[in-house]
């Protein structure tokens, strides 16, 4: 498949593979549990299959347990992976997810 | 795909037993439900506050805050819990707030033999609990204790044992032995 491989703001196209995106976590709570939550949630919506790394450890995106064992701090970068047929779509909703403060309740 | 090694900070992994106050394990919960429905809202919401309340009662009886903080801490676990569940599924919840009267971080551990309805990810009844309470301005250290929980939880064998423990001492021990930890 023709594909857009991104890091950070960078787009490189036709490229073949999974599609790639570098997103700074800037949830004041870090991938805590609710946003993990609602990632993975998100994530099993797609046929695509979803990858989240930080640093050396590598999680299953659409697995909350596998989420909130990367113990991403605030302002911490994540790549994420996606790849399968609606990959595209996939990597533009879960990157709002994680790097969106996403006006939720921080004094929980 | 799965993590592949255990990845906080330069503290390293945390442990439970640096967290879990040692009278604050309930080795079998007053809270049943053996009449509930899990589809049953209403009822579930019940037995989540009786069980809450009891894991919180069990820190304050701890001294891990004071009296007058219990019902305050007690309703905004319940006030988290209704952004969405801690049940986290595999038959394992992780109630929690982040609260001021925690000095630091804090938790009680609570097993039901029988097993109690909290609007689990899965569907399926909850048999443990481990209730954290963390100082509102230390997220990593919220962080690595949800990894911590998670982390250990995972491992079917030890919640197995877990579940098969009878008193504070025989939970505390199977903490401490936990390898790598």
């Amino acid at each position: 498949m023709t594909a857009n491989v991104r890091t950070g703001e960078g787009t490189q196209v036709g490229t073949t593979g999974p599609l790639r995106r570098t997103v700074k976590v800037v949830n004041p709570l870090g991938l805590h549990h609710r946003v993990a939550d609602r990632f993975s949630r998100a994530a099993r919506m797609f046929a695509a299959a979803v990858a989240v790394t930080h640093g050396d450890n590598r999680a299953d995106g659409k697995s909350v347990w596998d989420l909130m064992m990367l113990v991403v701090m605030p302002d911490a970068e994540v790549v994420l992976e996606v790849d399968g047929p609606d990959a595209a779509a996939a990597l533009e909703a879960l990157s709002d997810i994680l790097a969106s403060p996403g006006g939720e309740d921080y004094t929980i | 795909m799965t993590v592949a090694a255990p990845p906080p900070g330069p503290e390293g992994p945390m442990r439970l037993t640096s967290f879990i106050v040692p009278n604050a394990i309930i080795p079998s919960l007053a809270t049943t439900a053996a009449a509930v429905s899990p589809k049953d809202g209403p009822a579930v919401a019940a037995v989540k506050k009786q069980v809450v309340q009891e894991l919180v009662t069990a820190l304050q009886a701890a001294n891990a805050f004071g009296p007058e903080h219990t019902d305050d801490v007690v309703s905004e676990v319940l006030r988290r819990e209704q952004l969405g569940t801690t049940g986290i599924g595999r038959h394992i919840a992780i109630p929690h707030s982040r609260h001021a009267a925690a000095k630091d971080l804090i938790g009680a551990l609570g097993l039901s033999p029988g097993g109690l309805p909290f609007d689990s990810l899965d569907g399926e009844p909850v048999y443990v609990f481990v209730l954290l309470v963390s100082p509102k301005d230390r997220p990593g250290e919220h962080l690595r204790a949800l990894e911590a929980v998670v982390r250990t939880m995972r491992n079917e064998e030890f919640v197995r044992q877990l579940r098969g423990c009878e008193t504070k001492d025989e939970v505390w021990k199977l903490l401490e032995s936990l390898p790598g930890l």
